[in-house]
């Protein structure tokens, strides 16, 4: 995928465990491992918006494009 | 008294029309709780588990009376006992072209048989319940291509006999199911064919809805 993921920062920046902002953000553990491993295929914009909610940041602090090799 | 009762499910409401006859209407809507879903949901599974049963019971049955069928022509070869059907000949006017018709035939039948063997093999896929699997999807283009295959030779072969009666000064037009079965066996192969190609698409759409968070 050209858009990586970069969750695992902001969870480290935050001090925030994986476990808790699934239960902030309301979606399964399963889930947020497929998106911080890079595996998710689309992203609701309701799911980011609580994930931005939640670690108070931007889109952009999470997602970013690359180039793919 | 009712005129006319009418029921509809939508949106998880199960919705109750009366409409008495004097052409008046009284709407009942209730909300359909989880349990309820839940066991709609359960039964619906248990009805497609209870198809895809009978499905997978009948190919084994259709594979195996072919499959005896097929030993039987084998073990009948040797004696002579051995008709092409519409050809009323004995085996021992057979040139050539009759010969070469109940070889090709017999290939055809062995197709016939293989394209079987791989709807029986989806048949047991399906009972897993995992309808966008890739056993399921493969298998069934697979026996599709068979029947496909059989139902074009078949075809041909048909005409082929067809063409020979005419150089024998026969004419004959039979509209029988000599005919209509290689047609049906084209169009069940290629309907296998689109099927396994619609459950392809299915299955990426079904990854790509899984793999959004």
């Amino acid at each position: 995928m050209a858009i990586k993921i970069h969750l695992d920062v902001m969870l480290a920046k935050r001090k925030m465990k994986s476990k808790e902002l699934a239960e902030i953000v309301g979606i399964t553990a399963a889930n947020l491992s497929i998106l911080k491993s890079g595996k998710a295929k689309a992203i609701r914009f309701s799911t980011l918006a609580s994930i931005c909610k939640a670690l108070d940041c931007q889109p952009a602090d999470l997602l970013v494009y690359s180039e793919e090799d | 008294m009712f005129f006319d009762i009418k029921l509809l499910l939508f949106n998880n409401f199960i919705t109750f029309v009366f409409v008495d006859f004097d052409k008046k209407m009284r709407i009942y809507k209730f909300l359909i709780t989880e349990e309820w879903s839940c066991a709609r949901l359960l039964d619906t599974k248990r009805k497609q588990m209870r198809k895809a049963i009978l499905f997978k019971t009948l190919v084994d049955i259709i594979y195996i009376l072919h499959f005896l069928g097929f030993l039987g022509v084998l073990f009948t070869i040797p004696f002579g006992v051995i008709n092409i059907n519409q050809v009323n000949s004995q085996l021992g006017e057979w040139n050539l072209f009759f010969w070469l018709i109940t070889f090709i035939s017999f290939i055809a039948y062995l197709i016939f048989l293989r394209g079987l063997y791989f709807l029986r093999k989806m048949a047991r896929f399906l009972l897993s319940n995992k309808y966008f699997s890739v056993n399921i999807i493969h298998n069934l283009k697979k026996s599709g291509n068979h029947f496909l295959y059989t139902g074009i030779i078949s075809f041909i072969l048909v005409i082929a006999i067809w063409i020979s009666k005419l150089y024998g000064n026969q004419f004959e037009l039979i509209y029988d199911i000599n005919l209509l079965i290689p047609l049906f066996l084209t169009i069940i192969g290629m309907f296998f064919i689109i099927q396994s190609n619609t459950l392809n698409l299915a299955k990426g759409l079904k990854e790509e809805n899984d793999l959004t968070v």
